[in-house]
């Protein structure tokens, strides 16, 4: 081997290997969306000496999905800390409709390190020209303050996903608690299960068992190390999902409910964008 | 400078080992590839490929979050029957990574076996009769289909548990194509282009990622290219630079088609070849692709080092 030939040689494989050698060593980890201990006022409900206040720590504003939000009362300007609060959002369409309500806590207890009763609201839809919300609040099943109007914004990230059980004449709705804003990689998947025969009262399921399936479906593959949603309390199931590519992700969830597959066999798709 | 020459069609054809996307199955696996005056050929080679980011159902590109590398270790043989039969076989053995801190990092296995056969009808500068005399031919170029088949017996998303564990695509897939190469300047540069179609047999998934399923998938057809320019410095050195691409039909998964899963990629390769001795070649590569927005579709993107060396055994008596 003559020796410029070897120079040669070994200059061409020394750039390409120093090529190589530029990389990014930057995990990411995932944030706390909709699990913020920040809550800001967002409405004020008023009726004599009986005022409640709905606080929000999911946004500024109330919005479509799952809000996670809490509740001040006073009754005579004087702030109550025991008790339990109730409410009940009603939407009205045009005249003659039918009214619906929404999932909603079925109490909101006092939390003392927030100073509020807290809870959670899932808003099923927007308000429009021809959608009203009214808010029904109530104090220990005593003190009510009825028909207050409120608005409900879209909120493009949140997701209800909505399917029928056929056998039982359910309709149920999945409620997308997070990930919001998706990362790549890892990320703590978080839904709630609402049960309605009539669309007026909606049971919180806390007892169905979740099997979830990420799939990118323009590229034809699914992720490993994905964890199967479990109920975690206050009607939160939370999983792991694993989002191992940018682009869009479609998240499968196959719910059972007493041993019986209660979702269509093409279930409902939360969509993602990591 | 004969052997030199021969020594080079099957280097500028064997550059199509760095796959065109391999992440996602393209390429042809024309690993080995003999010359007419070779008998038998050898081929170790490594390659590292490292996953910069994908190119999304609109060709937007996306860079990845976590590094991402596999590194192949694959040895080639090919066998020449006749002066227009040779086949080949190569089996790698796959290490892939990941620096994603909450998954598993690495896993190994071999990949999947390639088995790939070659009908050679016309070669360049053959004697060829001119009445009484012999004399050279110019203008043939060398013409070969070739065929190719993908065995999975490589980890796949079946049998893997992490997706850093997968080596293999799974399924079987099969290839028919045409490779040209034509003389520009005899003895020092040449054009070389590569076409081939594959087809990809349906496969059952029962567990995926170590979780249960249930579906059957079939990758779409794919059309693989490749263009090439190579320079002869000399009797030691030798340079080229490619194009090559696939573009890929829609999967199915259930018998559905999934109408925006069709996918294609363009990446380059430059490739330097140095032979310290006239059966021994040593041929380092780089292939890159252009992380932007339509270079791709539902595609990975990755910069692939590749160095191969081939040691061949000639016979000059095939005729």
């Amino acid at each position: 081997m003559k020796k410029k030939n070897l120079i040669l040689f070994i200059t061409i494989i020394f750039s390409l290997i120093i090529f190589y050698s530029c990389s990014n060593d930057n995990p990411v980890t995932n944030d706390d969306e909709n699990t913020n201990p920040t809550y800001s006022k967002v409405i004020t409900a008023e009726s004599g000496n009986l005022k409640f206040e709905l606080w929000s720590a999911s946004a500024n504003v109330l919005r479509y999905g799952y809000n996670k939000v809490g509740f001040k009362f006073f009754e005579n300007n004087q702030e109550k800390t025991t008790g339990y609060v109730k409410y009940l959002p009603k939407m009205y369409h045009w005249v003659g409709s039918p009214m619906h309500t929404t999932p909603v806590k079925d109490r909101y207890d006092y939390d003392a390190s927030q100073q509020l009763f807290t809870g959670y609201t899932v808003y099923l839809m927007v308000s429009d020209t021809s959608s009203f919300w009214y808010g029904f609040y109530n104090y220990n099943d005593q003190l009510n303050v009825d028909s207050v109007f409120f608005n409900v914004s879209q909120y493009t990230e949140a997701q209800v996903k909505l399917f029928s059980d056929y056998v039982a004449g359910a309709g149920y709705f999945i409620t997308l608690v997070k990930p919001y804003t998706p990362l790549q990689g890892l990320n703590t998947f978080q839904c709630m299960l609402h049960r309605t025969y009539d669309y007026i009262y909606f049971e919180q399921v806390n007892d169905a068992q979740m099997y979830i399936m990420p799939w990118m479906e323009a590229m034809g593959h699914g992720s490993s190390n994905n964890v199967h949603p479990v109920h975690i309390g206050d009607g939160i199931y939370e999983g792991t999902v694993n989002f191992n590519m940018a682009g869009e992700w479609t998240v499968a969830d196959t719910v059972y409910y007493q041993n019986r597959k209660i979702t269509p066999n093409n279930p409902p798709k939360f969509i993602f964008n990591p | 400078m004969k052997s030199i020459i021969l020594i080079l069609i099957a280097v500028s054809l064997s550059i199509y080992q760095t796959n065109a996307c391999n992440v996602c199955g393209g390429g042809t696996n024309d690993i080995a590839v003999l010359a007419l005056d070779g008998r038998m050929l050898f081929n170790i080679g490594y390659t590292f490929d490292h996953y910069i980011g994908s190119w999304d159902q609109n060709g937007e590109w996306s860079d990845n979050t976590f590094n991402t590398n596999q590194q192949k270790i694959a040895a080639a043989i090919a066998y020449r029957i006749s002066r227009h039969m040779q086949f080949g076989a190569s089996l790698p053995y796959v290490i892939n990574t990941s620096n994603n801190i909450n998954l598993k990092q690495s896993g190994s296995s071999i990949g999947d076996l390639s088995i790939s056969a070659r009908y050679e009808l016309f070669h360049e500068f053959q004697l060829k009769k001119s009445g009484s005399k012999k004399k050279l031919d110019k203008a043939y170029p060398y013409l070969a289909f070739t065929f190719g088949l993908t065995i999975p017996t490589g980890k796949s998303e079946e049998t893997a548990l992490n997706a850093v564990d997968v080596t293999g695509k799974g399924f079987y897939t099969s290839s028919l194509g045409i490779s040209v190469i034509k003389s520009v300047i005899r003895n020092r540069f040449q054009l070389n282009a590569d076409f081939s179609w594959q087809h990809s047999f349906s496969k059952t998934y029962e567990t995926y990622l170590g979780s249960s399923a249930s579906f059957t998938k079939q990758a779409g057809d794919k059309f693989n290219y490749s263009l090439s320019a190579n320079y002869i410095f000399g009797s030691e050195h030798a340079a080229s630079v490619s194009a090559s691409g696939f573009s890929q039909s829609p999967y199915s998964l259930d018998n559905k088609i999934y109408d925006n899963s069709a996918e294609h990629c363009i990446n380059f390769v430059m490739a330097y070849t140095y032979y310290p001795h006239v059966q021994f070649r040593v041929t380092p590569s780089l292939k890159w692709t252009i992380p932007t927005n339509d270079f791709g579709r539902n595609a990975s993107g990755s910069t692939t080092f590749n160095i191969n060396f081939t040691y061949y055994i000639p016979d000059y008596s095939i005729k």
